[in-house]
């Protein structure tokens, strides 16, 4: 039954805009962040991505007057600015967990009002408005147009961002353990049988089986362009700050990356090149006519840091070999205090065609912005 | 299946292109005189009838005497030569397995020369003693007879339509079985039917684990993406595992493997066949158990350094992944057994110890799926607390290996449980310093 219903989620993975593997073209920009839990932690008893992704057209300016007067701040004012898919155990706002096998799809209207932004979500169930309070703040930069990110910020949970404008916002999301459907208790022999086998028709199995082992011990945040081009980065979960290599992350040399004795270094795979600054990181470096695959390694380099893409991108933490460096950038380094974060990346898009890629471990973080098919 | 069938034709291949001949000079090697001996000591431990080859899985004909033996002449010749034959994949280390195969370059002379004589048979009255595989009555068993028998709780059939199948199979220890717990100091896996099976694991789970009326055990469903992988459970010990080319054996002195009476033995099947009418097999498993007279002073498990979250490029010729274990305590590893699929093409352990030195535990520069070799230390290797042992390993997604091999080089391809999928996996099989209470 758990593989069935990994199926089924699978199924929603591919065919939903969250976190598709395969993304289709729709015109929108589909930001998702998939977390995992451990195997056994987790009811019910599977592997199944704990996903969140927003999807919204990529030509929502400033300009339009509806959107003037939101973004004016006028009481009562609101818009329509995408659609939110999740996993069934999220709990953003006043979207709480609830059982089920299938992912959850919800309108979102951002609005002001007199006790502040809010997002609205509206799930076309007859259970009304979902509202989700939002955190402001003045951008250090103006958006010309609405974008929206997903941020890993613990093992299960993370923050939802949106700039527009002059404006920032956000809210915090975690995944709970959803209410258990009726009939489907785990352990008790008088349900329906848990199956011990697994036979498929063909010869290998489906893409699904090899992503959702990856899931398994991996976190992926992803970007799909609106023209269906998808940008990924996996990234080992459950890196604390508690963890030895964070421990380690100070003791880098200079010259040196930073390693992970503990995990794979993120690895990139875009379908798309990509232009950071004046460097150039092409697809097909692993295969020509296939998505580019790089391991993104961190260089500390004059009191500074780099972002290092090599082309063993399945290496592990400790096995950097420069003799497959790709690419080398820099990183833009800033410094939150107070923040515990496991070890997280994070693909912001900051326009139609651009992005940042943002790497955060507790309070460090390291940022480099990129153009899409440079 | 399909790599072994194509052994098995290239063999036959050679044995009819080049046929032996009746006649020789007697005055060069002749098979009573000096190929026996060699073929007694390296090559009748597989190449016996069947159910003493090593699980059942490899050695598809028997070398016991000259007229098994000489039809093969000619390929012999050519897999030793090749150094095909012993089948050892390891260059490095050397002299530290104990069941390191190789044959030296005067046993490969013998074996040449006899050949090109004609495969003589020479004088019967030269030929050494008869070695005694059998040990009498153990049933044709490798290391004698074991304590204890378990098989599969029926005989399965894989159906016609099945092409790739991991099922699961569940075995209570009974009281006539097993009346108190033990220790075990050895297994020996019997595969069922050989040309069906891609690889058997059993696994021992506590005496509180549950099995459904269908078979299946309650808490299946946690462990994994179905492949037999059960360790989630707490108290679950892997025993053994055979897959094409593997060999059970026995622990070193003083260490071994608990079992609590009233245990549940679970049998993790892959099966692998082409589908069809009249294809169907029935196959029923079992494990040969040797419970250690003494208790052990380590308790001994395996499990993986692995990495399942890769993607090999397609097309690429040499795509490493790397995966990485730091010891928390003192470690004795009693073997290493790298495990990939169809793609992978070379294999490393390597241990990098707590002030930064590194050694070489095993290098296995030219990986074979067909021969999956636990490579068993003489002497238990003895890890500090806090060595990192790295494991490598290496895949050939080109198309040419798919030619040779029957899969798809134009894809991406991920960690999965089936043969055209690919794993990383670097098992190992260790006791802690301190495993047991005094």
């Amino acid at each position: 039954m758990w593989i069935r219903a990994a199926v089924v989620a699978f199924g929603i993975l591919l065919t939903g805009a969250a976190a598709g593997a395969q993304a289709t073209a729709d015109g929108r920009v589909h930001v998702s962040l998939a977390l995992s839990h451990p195997p056994s932690s987790a009811y019910p008893p599977s592997l199944e991505p704990q996903q969140i992704g927003v999807a919204y057209t990529p030509d929502l300016s400033v300009d339009a007057p509806r959107h003037r007067e939101l973004l004016a701040g006028t009481d009562g004012s609101r818009v329509r600015v995408g659609t939110l898919e999740c996993h069934r155990a999220l709990r953003l706002g006043e979207i709480a967990p609830e059982g089920g096998d299938a992912a959850r799809s919800f309108e979102l209207w951002l609005t002001s009002e007199t006790a502040g932004w809010a997002l609205e979500a509206h799930a076309g169930d007859g259970g009304g408005a979902r509202r989700i309070p939002l955190a402001h703040h003045a951008a250090d930069a103006a958006s010309p147009v609405f974008t929206a990110a997903v941020a890993a910020t613990a093992v299960a949970g993370g923050r939802l961002h949106m700039r527009w404008g002059r404006h920032a916002w956000s809210a915090d999301f975690r995944f709970e353990t959803p209410p258990r459907p009726a009939g489907a208790l785990a352990g008790d022999p008088d349900t329906d049988a848990v199956q011990s086998d697994i036979a498929f028709d063909n010869e290998s199995s489906p893409p699904e089986v090899a992503r959702y082992n990856m899931l398994a011990e991996r976190n992926e945040t992803a970007v799909v362009l609106a023209d269906g081009s998808r940008i990924g980065v996996m990234f080992y979960k459950g890196l604390d700050v508690e963890d030895e290599d964070y421990g380690r992350l100070a003791g880098t040399a200079e010259g040196a990356v930073v390693q992970w004795v503990r995990a794979a270094p993120p690895r990139l795979r875009t379908d798309v090149s990509l232009g950071f600054g004046r460097t150039a990181l092409p697809t097909g470096n692993l295969a020509a006519g296939f998505a580019g695959m790089y391991a993104v390694w961190l260089r500390k380099v004059d009191g500074g840091w780099r972002l290092v893409f090599n082309d063993e991108a399945d290496s592990w933490g400790t096995q950097y070999d420069a003799a497959f460096d790709a690419a080398e950038v820099p990183a833009e380094y800033s410094r939150t205090a107070g923040a515990f974060r496991p070890l997280g990346v994070t693909l912001m898009p900051t326009g139609e065609s651009r992005g940042r890629l943002v790497l955060h471990w507790g309070p460090h973080e390291w940022a480099a912005d990129f153009v899409a098919g440079n | 299946m399909a790599i072994r069938s194509r052994v098995l034709a290239a063999l036959a291949a050679l044995s009819v292109a080049a046929p032996v001949y009746a006649g020789g000079n007697q005055d060069g090697p002749t098979y009573y005189r000096d190929v026996l001996p060699i073929m007694q000591q390296h090559c009748q431990g597989c190449h016996r009838p069947s159910g003493q080859n090593l699980t059942g899985l490899i050695a598809p004909m028997s070398f016991m005497d000259y007229q098994e033996t000489r039809p093969w002449a000619r390929a012999i010749a050519s897999k030793v030569q090749a150094r095909d034959m012993p089948p050892w994949f390891a260059s490095a280390p050397t002299g530290v397995f104990s069941n390191e195969r190789g044959l030296t370059d005067d046993e490969i002379d013998t074996l040449a020369s006899w050949v090109e004589a004609g495969a003589p048979g020479g004088d019967r009255a030269d030929a050494p003693p008869a070695r005694d595989w059998t040990n009498g009555t153990n049933d044709g068993w490798m290391h004698g007879t074991p304590d204890f028998v378990v098989k599969m709780p029926r005989p399965y059939r894989v159906e016609d339509d099945v092409y790739d199948l991991n099922i699961s199979f569940y075995t209570r220890l009974s009281e006539a079985d097993l009346p108190e717990d033990v220790w075990v100091r050895g297994t020996e896996l019997r595969v069922g039917d050989n040309r069906i099976t891609h690889h058997m694991c059993v696994w021992v789970y506590p005496p509180d684990e549950q099995v459904r009326a269908d078979g299946s055990r309650v808490e299946d469903g946690a462990a994994g993406e179905g492949e037999g992988a059960t360790s989630d459970v707490d108290g679950s010990i892997r025993l053994s595992c055979a897959a094409q080319g593997s060999e059970s054996g026995m622990l070193p002195d003083g260490y071994g493997i608990p079992i609590e009476k009233g245990s549940l033995i679970g049998f993790h099947m892959h099966y692998y066949k082409e589908p069809g009418p009249g294809t169907a097999v029935t196959s029923q498993a079992e494990i040969g158990l040797f419970v250690s007279r003494e208790p052990a002073q380590f308790a001994v498990r395996t499990e993986e350094i692995f990495n399942r979250g890769f993607q090999i490029p397609p097309n690429h010729p040499r795509y490493r992944v790397g995966s990485s274990r730091v010891l928390e305590h003192e470690t004795h590893v009693v073997s290493l057994w790298p495990h990939t699929h169809k793609r992978g093409a070379a294999a490393r352990y390597t241990a990098i110890y707590p002030d930064g030195t590194e050694e070489l535990l095993l290098d296995v520069p030219n990986y074979d799926q067909g021969w999956q070799v636990t490579y068993k230390y003489k002497e238990p290797k003895v890890l500090p607390r806090g060595t990192r042992i790295e494991f490598d390993s290496w895949y050939d997604n080109t198309p040419e290996r798919a030619a040779r091999q029957d899969f798809d080089s134009n894809r991406f391809v991920g960690h999965g449980p089936k043969t055209n999928d690919e794993m990383s996996l670097g098992f190992f099989s260790f006791a802690e310093a301190g495993s047991l209470a005094p």
